[in-house]
């Protein structure tokens, strides 16, 4: 007997449907799987088997022929349990063939016929909402996630013995309720705040400028001078998610399985922290299954990489085409993926290997050609595309002692929130979302200087002689510190501000 | 035969022998290079004297042709020669201490051994300290038009040129191979630079290539070309200490800057200021010495023309170097309109930015 189960697969982060075709015959009891399973599709033979007979069903005694259609895409992940075992169920009339009809099902089983986790459930859901599929099935540890789309009758159920009753006569459950997610977003919490950072008055200006604009900044300075800890409390006064950009960081997020079950959204700015020792591969992402990796992971958040010249070269250098596309593609032998990385790199390091050059109150030993070989670990066409580079040098004790609060980092934020809104609605129906992905005809659209702006630039450049690159990212910065300010125009003081954060193009570090 | 041959191209052929300078000028004081040239086949005396490879050497070239031959590669490197028939020869380096060469190859402007030169010199594994003083001395004596002279070595060498390259100076480099081969590769850039815009020279013919003895040799070069010799940084057993062995040899002045006696760079400077080398702090102790305080060709000091604010912060800087920080504080002003206004002092050559977002006054003349 024939039966046809709806479901899903992925590819990268984009959904794609599945049809899973069983069909049963005479023959020596046997299971046969087509249609390009990987191995924990064809492991799922056994599951579904003891799912089945200890959910209190039958498995049939007979040569069994599973196809994953469409059969030649190469399919993966464990969530074709639940729709095979319905399959087979239905295959072998334990369930009646008409009403799986109209519904898709997704969900891996447990040997006693509960449903588990899934990871990727919420780019096959969207998928399945513009494809108009009108009733899923998925695990009820998936329910949060599955609260994140409108528009669909999804069941999020326990176990194969309750996706029988439901699918019988309804069983008395009803479809997950869609989430407001965009009030979830300004209730995250971050913990660090910046109100608890005594002095650094500039590196925090910086930091809400980099903030604003969602700019690449580099933090220069010694051991102990601050520098993590100014990182750590950017989430505070990161701009709220957009409900767009919650959801294209969620999907990422899914595929990964990096998604917290309890939440099952990700409204918060992800702060990815990757150690130094990280391999180039788990920036990018890849492997057999072509993951997404951790500049993937960081899309529409922060990407921080502590002590940067401790970085493996190779690790380094694949971050430069994701800063200037926002995209990553990886190929691998049978297949191409292409992972959303519009994230925005905080980076800090010591100016010289023992990290005092330039301290106030510190020596340094080092001599300049090791400082020279130190600051060449970091390439020029990835400095090239860091916005901000600041220096920021150890605060005194009385500044440590002074017992008055900073500003909190709710305020900043306020701040943060009004600039980014005006650069959303700038680039309202572009696939940008701030000033830090302009490109040269945006510059020439939205950063138009004064006569007094242009003289200052042209002057400033023939100081401090500036490369043309430097050129478009002060015009950047200058145009997020206009927004701050909500000002329409970039103004003489603007750029001012925007080149005294352009540490690196002094002559003192040459 | 001689009679075709000027004193120049003899004592190109006698410089081919690949006989140092010494044994060389010791040949001269029996013989003129026209006798040498004579003599050479015949003489086993002389032959002797010089040694079967040099003497060899000597024979193979000695043919007008042939020396022809061997100055088009001296042409084809962009290099000439200046030997001691040459009036040009400079009378500081044409003294029995020194141990003249009798054939100087040079790159560059030969105006410059004229100059009041003076030699700025250390240790190749210099410290940010020494880097520091390099620049100061050799960028503030081109100020003064003084000719910056040192042996384009990585370290205090190289940020003498460099300095007095970058503030429109005049410097010469002695360099301890051929023209052709300028050593150390990695500052073939600042070679080229030094011989467009200064003076590169070398007694070695250009195809040698450097070699262990030809480095100590080319400092007694560095200091006779100088009517002062400033050792920045050298430690114990540093190179730069012959050349101020070579410097007091000859009668030159010898300078050197006093460093930390706890740091091991400087031990070898802070021994020579106790056997009695001046110590230089800046340039003006050199200045004195040569009498050059007039000399100093000042571009006049544009007054500074300051709005209120910016008055406010020029003053506050007056007293000390800030940071923005410091500078916020004190002034009251928002952190985008300090920035702004230091920005302008910056313009107007007021104020300089240093490491550590700090803000120091620009030094005035």
């Amino acid at each position: 007997m024939f039966s046809k189960i709806n479901s899903f697969g992925l590819n990268g982060i984009i959904g794609y449907g599945v049809y899973i075709e069983i069909d049963t015959g005479a023959g020596l009891p046997s299971i046969e799987m087509v249609g390009l399973p990987d191995a924990a599709i064809k492991e799922s033979r056994e599951r579904v088997r003891s799912a089945i007979k200890n959910g209190g069903f039958d498995f049939p005694h007979k040569k069994m022929t599973i196809n994953l259609a469409p059969a030649d895409t190469k399919k993966e992940g464990s969530f074709y349990d639940l729709p095979i075992a319905v399959g087979v169920l239905a295959s072998s009339n334990q369930l009646d063939p008409a009403l799986t009809r109209d519904t898709a099902f997704l969900g891996e089983l447990s040997l006693d016929g509960r449903l588990r986790h899934i990871r990727g459930l919420l780019p096959m859901l969207i998928w399945a909402r513009e494809n108009g599929c009108g009733r899923i099935v998925v695990p009820k540890s998936n329910e949060n996630e599955a609260s994140c789309v409108d528009g669909l009758e999804v069941y999020a159920l326990g176990s194969l013995r309750a996706v029988a009753e439901f699918l019988n006569d309804g069983g008395g459950f009803t479809p997950v309720k869609p989430k407001d997610f965009s009030r979830l977003a300004s209730q995250a919490d971050y913990g660090e705040d910046f109100k608890y950072v005594r002095g650094q008055g500039f590196a925090k200006r910086a930091m809400e400028v980099a903030a604003a604009g969602g700019h690449n900044i580099l933090l220069i300075g010694p051991p102990g001078g601050g520098k993590t800890m100014l990182a750590k409390c950017l989430p505070s006064i990161l701009p709220d998610m957009t409900a767009r950009e919650i959801l294209e960081t969620t999907k990422i997020h899914s595929v990964a399985g990096a998604l917290n079950t309890r939440e099952g959204i990700v409204a918060a700015r992800p702060f990815r922290t990757p150690h130094h020792t990280s391999s180039a591969i788990s920036m990018t992402g890849g492997g057999v299954n072509a993951k997404p990796g951790n500049v993937s992971l960081a899309h529409n958040g922060v990407l921080f990489l502590d002590e940067l010249p401790e970085y493996s070269r190779s690790c380094l250098e694949v971050l430069r085409q994701p800063l200037e596309d926002g995209v990553i593609t990886i190929s691998r032998a049978a297949r191409s993926v292409e992972y959303p990385a519009a994230f925005m790199l905080v980076a800090s390091m010591n100016p010289c290997p023992c990290g005092n050059f330039g301290s106030k109150t510190k020596e340094c030993v080092c001599t300049p050609a090791q400082i020279t070989k130190y600051l060449s670990r970091i390439s020029g066409p990835l400095l090239d595309r860091i916005d901000l580079h600041i220096e920021v040098d150890g605060v005194t004790y009385g500044e440590l002692a002074d017992k008055s609060e900073a500003e909190p980092s709710a305020k900043i934020k306020e701040r943060v929130n009004a600039a980014r809104k005006i650069q959303q609605e700038r680039f309202a129906n572009r696939n940008i979302t701030c000033n830090a992905g302009m490109n040269s005809k945006d510059l020439r659209d939205w950063c138009a200087l004064d006569s007094r702006g242009e003289d200052a630039l042209r002057r400033a450049f023939e100081k401090l002689g500036l490369s043309a690159r430097a050129h478009s990212r002060i015009l950047k910065v200058a145009r997020t510190i206009a927004d701050i300010a909500g000002e329409p125009d970039i103004g003489f003081e603007h750029l001012s501000e925007a080149i005294s954060y352009r540490s690196l193009d002094r002559s003192f570090w040459r | 035969m001689t009679a075709a041959l000027t004193d120049d191209l003899l004592y190109f052929w006698l410089s081919l022998s690949a006989l140092n300078a010494q044994k060389l000028n010791k040949l001269l004081e029996n013989y003129s290079p026209a006798e040498l040239y004579d003599r050479v086949k015949s003489d086993s005396a002389l032959a002797d004297a010089v040694g079967a490879a040099a003497h060899k050497r000597l024979l193979d070239y000695r043919s007008p042709d042939c020396l022809e031959r061997m100055l088009d590669k001296v042409y084809k490197c962009g290099a000439n020669i200046l030997t001691l028939a040459d009036k040009r020869y400079p009378e500081r380096l044409n003294q029995a201490p020194v141990c003249p060469p009798p054939v100087l190859y040079y790159k560059g402007d030969i105006t410059l051994l004229d100059t009041v030169c003076v030699a700025v010199v250390g240790t190749r594994h210099s410290s940010v300290y020494g880097k520091e003083m390099a620049h100061r001395l050799a960028a503030d004596m081109c100020g003064y038009s003084v000719t910056v002279v040192s042996g384009m070595a990585t370290g205090i060498d190289a940020y003498a040129h460099t300095a007095a390259l970058e503030s429109g100076g005049k410097t010469i480099a002695v360099l301890g191979s051929g023209l052709g081969k300028p050593t150390p590769a990695s500052n073939t850039a600042l070679f080229n630079k030094i011989a467009e815009c200064g003076l590169a020279v070398s007694e070695y013919f250009v195809t040698v290539d450097a070699g262990k003895y030809t480095f100590p040799e080319r400092n007694r070069i560095i200091s006779g070309l100088s009517s002062a010799v400033i050792i920045v940084e050298a430690a114990k057993k540093s190179g730069a200490l012959i050349t101020a062995d070579r410097a007091v040899e000859q009668n030159r002045e010898l300078f050197a800057v006093p460093g930390n006696v706890t740091s091991p760079k400087s031990e070898g400077t802070n021994d020579l200021l106790k056997n009695g080398a001046r110590p230089v702090t800046c340039v003006k102790d050199v200045l004195a010495f040569l009498n050059l305080q007039a000399a100093k060709i000042l571009p006049a000091n544009k007054p500074l023309a300051l709005d209120i604010y910016e008055e406010k912060i020029y003053n506050l800087l007056q007293n000390e170097e800030l940071s923005v920080d410091a500078l916020v504080e004190s002034s009251g002003f928002s952190y985008k309109e300090v920035l702004g206004i230091l920005f302008s002092l910056e313009m107007k050559d007021a104020v300089t930015r240093l490491r550590n977002n700090t803000y120091a006054l620009e030094r005035r003349n």
